[in-house]
């Protein structure tokens, strides 16, 4: 070898150095490249061996990763020559080929960490599996730190200089930093990505749980704002906090102005809420019943009041829920139901003693009347008239407190369609005596104006109404002895007809408002009966109508008579009862009260009419089936055969003949029409010997 | 009016020690010993403290001598509006013999109005007594305010008092600044808390106050009842019926503030007297 061709393989071996050189600086360049790219662990794999088939001479590149779970080295990446050439060939590589520790090169490199250079594979023999795919002739297997292995190989033999060794081992390093930092990143991803969906997860239940709080919150408000008691919501300290639109509806706007302060300002006397607030702190709670509190311009309000401590979950009182119940309304309600039940009471005793009471009258009168045709005598008759007249007045008394006491009377059946309008002129025209003539005789005047509705229909029976509003009249009359204005209205609406009847009278007080149509209250005194007033609301209210009154001392009162409204063009007429001639007749006449059959039949005879009396319902039936009447006069109850049974009877043998019922139970039915029972007329106790001529007249 | 905002804002500032005691005031946590602090401070508030404390008054003649038991005896609340008081008679020294008297008038009329508010507020509680009471002390500043800076204005409107007999906030509508208006401005220039401008601005007119009518209508109220003792026939019922109703002060229970009317008024001229 001379110097020229040492000199030339001198320089061929630095330049195969510098080319080497170049390829590794290259290589390195290609792979520091990849680090910003922060890939995963699979993809940082693929580009290795990619940039390891591309920057060097040998055929087949593969990485494989130690899995802890599988226990083996697993390919993660591995490419070949024809793969580099044509990517389109899917060269069929074991890519799922593991290594068990011990028996192969990988294994080995990867347990000892050390690099396996293999120059030849016939001369170092490699152990081999039968399915690998790559029958190398050399091979390099190089360590990746303590992650896996680099293998290259190559289907012919090289030669690997050991400067090649060195370099290849700082490269396996190299690779192996860059597979670390792909693991580390991808490590960091996950953890990120666990974390963002954690903290989403919690951000979201967080919100959900936020709204739901509010929804509750909201819907708490809700309540406590709709509540229809007043809720006032206190701190520890008994100091408002919270005040509910009830109570703001109940104590005026101007209430949440008293927020910080302590309710019992709203107290009429704050000591009962001092007293409640320390009861409470003793009892947790307590209820207190018809308290005084001032509402808006000083108005009294009646209200229960009710106070419980709030207790946090340690027991301590956290604050005070203070409700108010109104009671204002509770109280009216059961005023009138109070005073329903206590007019019904009082009426079902009146009417037991009017009954007998009448039935005594009835006798009293009777036996006066028939004294009265036989005693000549001037002083004596003058005498029997007093007491005809006294019986009279005593009749008339009573049969206001039947009135009274008939509750129970089937209102639809009296009530007919009635023109309002015409009542409020009758009644006017019939109590002008009081409040024109005797008013004038005094030198005091009552202007008395009608304001009438063009068309205003009740169903309502008319003498009803008739006394039920001159006893009003009346009353608004009284109330002015010195004078004033009187005012009748009446309306119509779809529901009702109302008649309105205002005075500039004395006015009453609320104590007397709440009673005065309590049977026997008067303020008039001992001339006055007390009942007029009584007597209407039972009238009205028989008809299912309603009376009401407000009044304040000194202002007057006003009356409202409420009345159920009808559409029709249906009038109410009164029976006619033109006079006739009467001719001597045949008149059944059944009571079982012998003193007045004995009264009714010699009344009836001085009539001139013929009579057959009984005290035996047995017997009249009888009578009724063997002889022909013009007329049957019977008492409404007796013992075994009642009034309605002769009726049905005398009826059903011949139905023209009148049949009269003579009742002691007061005029709950004497305007009704009982036509349909076979009663032609129905006539209360007393009966005066006038009235039972007028009406053997009427009907013979 | 510019001319009056001119004059207004040469007015003095606010005085450190009145200052402090305003703070003590407002502050619902401060303590005798702030107050004692801010006494010590000054010699001759010290000196009146201790002469008031062993006054026959407070019956413990010569027996105090530290201002500790003197704010003691005398009470917390009494001290601070006596320190108040005096304060403010500093801060708005006067003059002439008949300024004087004014001064006297307007001065008992507003611890009246004081004890009276707070008396209110001791039954209704709307606010607290002691809150009620320093309203009370201060609502009628703005007169204070007008008798020393503006001498001439407030004689003006006093002649136009007398000639028709009208009470002097009637007597001054229409003749340009009023009392209400330089209380309000004094209330903000000295930062007093919101119910102080109100009280001062609309004690003559409670339902035109934006805020905090309670406040204003009880010193309103306390305010009459003051009157009633001064110049009882020109107090109106009416008003002082709707302001009773507002504040839900049944009918015995006013007349049971009337009838301390006069009570009040010789408990005001003993303190006076000791103040002075």
């Amino acid at each position: 070898m001379n110097i020229e061709e040492l000199l030339r393989n001198e320089l061929l071996e630095v330049r195969r150095k510098e080319v080497e050189k170049t390829g590794v600086l290259t290589m390195l360049y290609r792979l520091m490249e990849l680090l910003p790219r922060k890939l995963g662990v699979k993809q940082t794999c693929e580009e290795l061996v990619r940039i390891v088939m591309e920057e060097t001479d040998f055929e087949n590149c593969s990485i494989a990763l130690w899995d802890a779970a599988e226990k083996s080295l697993c390919f993660v990446a591995a490419y070949g020559l024809p793969e580099l050439l044509d990517e389109e060939v899917d060269f069929a590589y074991h890519r799922d080929l593991k290594f068990r520790s011990g028996r192969d090169v990988a294994s080995k490199v990867f347990e000892s960490g050390e690099p396996v250079f293999i120059e030849d594979t016939n001369s170092q023999p490699i152990p081999r599996k039968n399915s690998a795919v790559v029958n190398p002739a050399c091979l390099v297997c190089l360590p990746l730190l303590d992650l896996g292995i680099l293998n290259m190989s190559a289907s012919h033999p090289r030669k690997f200089s050991d400067e090649k060794q060195r370099n290849w081992v700082l490269m396996g390093n190299i690779i192996g930093q860059l597979i670390s930092t792909a693991l580390m990143n991808e490590r960091l991803r996950d953890a990120n990505q666990i974390l963002e969906y954690e903290v989403e997860q919690k951000t979201r239940a967080y919100e959900e749980r936020n709204r739901e709080l509010t929804q509750a919150n909201q819907i708490l408000e809700k309540i406590i704002d709709h509540a229809p008691e007043g809720i006032c919501l206190l701190d520890a300290e008994g100091v408002l906090v919270r005040i509910n639109r009830s109570m703001l509806k109940f104590q005026g706007d101007e209430a949440s102005a008293a927020i910080g302060a302590s309710p019992e300002i709203f107290f009429k006397n704050p000591q009962v809420f001092r007293d409640l607030m320390e009861e409470v702190a003793k009892t947790e709670q307590k209820l207190l019943l018809d308290v005084s509190m001032t509402g808006p311009g000083g108005r009294q309000q009646q209200v229960d009041v009710f106070l419980t401590g709030l207790p946090d979950e340690e027991g301590k009182t956290r604050g005070y829920l203070l409700v108010i119940y109104d009671m204002s309304e509770k109280k009216a309600f059961s005023d009138q139901l109070l005073r329903t039940e206590k007019l019904a009471a009082l009426g079902t005793m009146a009417g037991g003693v009017a009954h007998d009471f009448n039935n005594m009258l009835m006798r009293v009168l009777g036996n006066t009347q028939l004294l009265l045709l036989h005693v000549e005598d001037e002083v004596a008759r003058s005498r029997l008239q007093n007491i005809e007249s006294a019986v009279q007045d005593a009749a008339q008394t009573l049969k206001r407190l039947q009135t009274f006491a008939g509750k129970e009377g089937n209102a639809d059946s009296i009530a007919g369609v009635v023109d309002v309008n015409e009542i409020v002129r009758d009644v006017v025209e019939f109590t002008r005596p009081r409040w024109k003539d005797s008013m004038e005789k005094h030198g005091k005047s009552i202007d008395l104006t009608l304001d009438l509705a063009p068309t205003c229909l009740a169903r309502v029976s008319p003498s009803d109404l008739r006394e039920a509003l001159a006893a009003v009249v009346l009353n608004a009359v009284d109330a002015m002895p010195a004078g004033g204005v009187l005012k009748v209205f009446t309306a119509c609406d779809d529901q009702e007809a109302i008649i309105e009847i205002r005075d500039t009278g004395c006015g009453m007080a609320s104590d007397v408002v709440r009673r005065i149509f309590d049977p026997f209250f008067s303020t008039k005194g001992v001339s006055n009966s007390g009942l007029g007033l009584s007597v209407a609301w039972n009238l009205i209210h028989r008809h299912k109508g309603d009376i009401r009154v407000v009044s304040e001392p000194g202002t007057g009162s006003q009356f409202w008579i409420h009345l159920p409204k009808v559409d029709g063009q249906q009038r109410f007429r009164a029976p006619s009862n033109g006079p006739q001639e009467s001719s001597p007749r045949h008149v059944l006449l059944v009571d079982d009260d012998e003193e007045i059959l004995r009264l009714l039949r010699d009344m009836i005879r001085m009539s001139g009419h013929k009579v057959s009396a009984t005290a035996d319902g047995k017997e009249a039936l009888s009578l009724i089936e063997t002889e022909d009447f013009d007329l049957v006069f019977s008492d409404m109850g007796m013992p075994l055969v009642s009034g309605w049974e002769i009726a049905r009877r005398v009826k059903e043998r011949s139905p023209l003949v009148p049949v009269i019922l003579i009742t002691g139970w007061g005029t709950q039915y004497e305007e009704e029409d009982l036509s349909r029972e076979g009663i032609d007329l129905v006539l209360s106790k007393p009966l005066s010997f006038e009235k039972l001529k007028a009406i053997l007249q009427r009907f013979l | 009016m510019e001319q009056v905002s001119a004059q207004l804002d040469a007015l003095p500032p606010l005085p450190c020690s009145l200052q402090r005691l305003l703070g003590i005031v407002q502050d619902e946590n401060a303590s005798a010993a702030d107050l004692e602090h801010l006494i010590r401070h000054d010699e001759a508030l010290c000196a009146k403290i201790l002469r008031m404390a062993n006054s026959a008054f407070y019956g413990h003649r010569g027996g105090v001598r530290t201002l500790s038991r003197a704010i003691l005896t005398i009470g917390f609340h009494e001290v601070k509006s006596i320190c108040l008081v005096e304060l403010l008679m500093a801060s708005f020294p006067v003059k002439e013999n008949d300024s004087r008297r004014e001064r006297e008038k307007l001065w008992k009329h507003a611890l009246m109005t004081a004890k009276h508010a707070a008396e209110i507020a001791r039954v209704r509680p709307w606010v607290r007594g002691d809150e009620a009471y320093d309203l009370g002390l201060l609502h009628d500043l703005g007169w204070l305010v007008m008798l020393v800076h503006f001498h001439g204005h407030y004689q003006r409107v006093q002649v136009i008092s007398a000639e028709q007999g009208i009470p002097l906030h009637v007597a001054e509508r229409g003749h340009g600044l009023t009392h209400t208006q330089v209380g309000k401005w004094i209330a903000l220039r000295w930062g007093l808390p919101a119910v102080y401008h109100f009280v001062m601005a609309y004690h003559h007119a409670p339902e035109e106050s934006p805020s905090m009518r309670p406040a204003v209508k009880m010193v309103a109220l306390g305010h009459l009842l003051a009157h009633m003792r001064e110049q009882g026939e020109l107090v109106g019922m009416d008003h002082v019926a709707s302001l009773c109703a507002d504040l839900r002060i049944p009918e015995e229970e006013w007349r049971k503030h009337a009838g301390k009317v006069a009570q009040v008024g010789e408990e005001v001229d003993r303190l006076w007297r000791l103040l002075n």
